[in-house]
């Protein structure tokens, strides 16, 4: 599937949340800011069911919601469509369930209490393949490295990997990170969007192993 | 009286009394196989064989029936018990006829012997409490009193074997019974308390939504909705410290850095932590968070009014480490070592102090207009000042 470029079409973004009047002050905005709002569900179950349909780009996901789980409706999402771009958005403590969608394959996070011009900007940047990482975040993903760090075959970090990992988790934009590296914000980019993809890979290769240690086939 | 209200009479039963029942079936089947195997062992002795065989035949379609109604639940019933009392009183009064007086005078057994004993016990499981048993094994004393014309001390020992049997299993069964019904009362109460635990939580996040909506939609007002939008902001915040610091429990005598972090959070400062609970002796962890408070503080005295700031939490196995940056004015270079040598303490005693005492350490790096930042390092295994504890 191929994804249009920031400029060339109107970015297709499905919302995810089971609050109705949260729901559509989010469309209200993405659709001012010239965002194609394709679809907008109070449940996983109606995001899994529309999103071959619909095609999203970018898939604004409530984690708290009422039967199937975020967590899992981002799972299913991806494992349908593993190019789909999932950035949760999310306004409880619920760090656990957090980490778990990010593992599950979640490009990002942003918190509710997020300005309207942050949200905007944070789908434009997801649509545009960019992980949008919150402090809350970075630290969750660094407490997951040293976590696994003590088991077999774990992935590890570059030091410049978690040095900006650190720094995103301090609060520093992208912006202020390159500029107090010397580098691009490209390269911090990238190394932010490594972080993630090599705890998804892993988190594949877990489930995989698990599945074939219980003789679970397809 | 549980037994009689969970098992309705008439109702069939389930659950531990229905346990209870297939036992006294599987009582009243062998010790049936035991007597009908003495009828055909002593039938030779016997005064009237026919008697014998015809009792033994009874006693054997007895047990069957009982074993099938008990077996799936239908025993517990006054007329089946009842039934069941009459029935083995008069197969042991039938003795009198089968065997000859100097054998139910003597040392022979009644035909019903030892399976006699299960009315008693039935009426135990039935009626709950020692006294439903009590009544049947008396009648069942009685019956064995006629066949001898009297009672000698084995009648009456045997007798009052029966008593207390059929005392015992109404009483035991009255308790298992209540206890059962205890168990599945606490467990409806723990799904109620899990239920409203979700509830509520599913509360708080809508609340938090709306106020989140109310900053969001608000926020850029001058006037009045401007500043109401600013204080749901602000409420916003502190119920969601309260929802994440009540959400991480430590065990007594500990305490949960991470927690106690969390709820640090408000509008202007985020607290980002990893998502294990980090678990700290009391001592430590109450000079850890006076530093990190006294860091924020420090903050909202000196940064300026729109600094915000950042707290961040990491540990490995051998040291904890706590940043604390803000995006403020900064600290002129050399201020801290200035303000140090002119006695006044600040940054140095109320962070640096308590981090050394816990035997770790403290760096503070400052710019002009681009914030500051303090890292605390604290080492696990260090010794707490006069604690024999150690931290982590």
């Amino acid at each position: 599937m191929t994804r249009p470029s920031d400029d060339a079409a109107a970015i297709r973004v499905m919302i995810v949340d089971d609050h109705p009047i949260w729901r559509g002050a989010v469309e209200r905005d993405l659709t001012s800011a010239g965002f194609d709002v394709v679809a907008s569900v109070g449940d996983g179950e109606s995001a899994v069911r529309l999103a071959a349909a619909a095609r999203p780009d970018v898939v604004l996901m409530d984690l708290q919601l009422p039967s199937m789980s975020g967590v899992q409706t981002t799972a299913e999402l991806v494992r349908l469509d593993p190019a789909i771009r999932v950035l949760m958005f999310s306004s409880s403590g619920e760090d656990a369930d957090v980490l778990a969608a990010a593992k599950a394959g979640a490009r990002g996070y942003l918190v509710k209490s997020a300005a309207a011009e942050e949200m905007v900007a944070a789908v434009r940047r997801t649509a545009a393949g960019e992980a949008v990482f919150s402090p809350g975040l970075a630290a969750l993903v660094l407490g997951e490295y040293q976590r696994m760090s003590s088991g077999p075959a774990a992935p590890e970090l570059t030091d410049r990997e978690t040095e900006i990992l650190r720094l995103v988790a301090k609060g520093l934009t992208a912006r202020q990170i390159a500029e107090r590296l010397v580098v691009s914000h490209r390269t911090v980019q990238n190394h932010v969007q490594n972080t993630l993809r090599k705890l998804q890979l892993h988190n594949r290769v877990e489930l995989t192993r698990w599945a074939i240690e219980r003789g679970v086939t397809e | 009286m549980a037994g009689v209200r969970r098992g309705e009479r008439g109702v069939r039963v389930g659950g531990v009394l229905l346990s209870l029942w297939r036992a006294a079936a599987v009582f009243r089947v062998v010790t049936a196989v035991v007597c009908v195997y003495l009828v055909v062992r002593w039938r030779h002795l016997y005064a009237e064989p026919a008697a014998a065989f015809g009792a033994a035949a009874a006693l054997l379609a007895t047990t069957g029936a009982l074993a099938a109604l008990a077996w799936t639940g239908r025993a517990h019933r006054l007329g089946v018990v009842a039934g069941d009392v009459v029935v083995t009183a008069t197969l042991t009064l039938i003795t009198r006829i089968a065997q000859h007086p100097q054998q139910f005078h003597g040392d022979m057994p009644t035909l019903t012997s030892i399976w006699a004993a299960g009315p008693a016990i039935e009426a135990g499981l039935l009626l709950g409490g020692a006294s439903g048993g009590i009544v049947a094994g008396l009648l069942q004393f009685a019956a064995s009193a006629i066949v001898r014309d009297g009672y000698d001390g084995r009648t009456l020992g045997n007798g009052f074997l029966l008593v207390v049997v059929g005392g015992i299993s109404g009483y035991l069964a009255s308790i298992t019974v209540r206890a059962e019904h205890e168990r599945a009362m606490a467990a409806a109460e723990r799904g109620r308390l899990r239920e409203r635990e979700l509830l509520t939580r599913s509360i708080h996040d809508g609340v938090l939504q709306i106020l989140g909506l109310v900053h969001r939609q608000g926020r850029d007002d001058h006037g009045v909705w401007g500043a109401l939008a600013r204080e749901a902001g602000e409420q916003e915040a502190a119920l969601r410290a309260l929802i994440t610091s009540t959400s991480h429990d430590a065990p007594t005598g500990a305490r949960n850095i991470t927690a106690e972090l969390a709820a640090l959070r408000s509008s202007r400062v985020t607290v980002s932590t990893p998502d294990a609970a980090v678990v700290l002796p009391a001592a430590g962890a109450d000079a850890l968070m006076a530093a990190v408070r006294a860091a924020l503080h420090n903050i909202d005295q000196h940064a300026g009014p729109d600094a915000r700031a950042w707290v961040l939490l990491e540990s490995s196995d051998d040291q904890l480490m706590i940043t604390v940056r803000d995006d403020g004015v900064g600290i002129p270079e050399g201020r801290l070592e200035i303000a140090r040598s002119e006695g006044r303490l600040g940054v140095s005693a109320s962070i640096c102090g308590r981090i050394e005492d816990l035997g770790g350490s403290v760096r503070v790096a400052s710019a002009i207009g681009q914030g500051t930042e303090v890292e605390m390092l604290v080492p696990l295994r260090a010794r707490i000042g006069g604690d024999d504890q150690t931290l982590g």
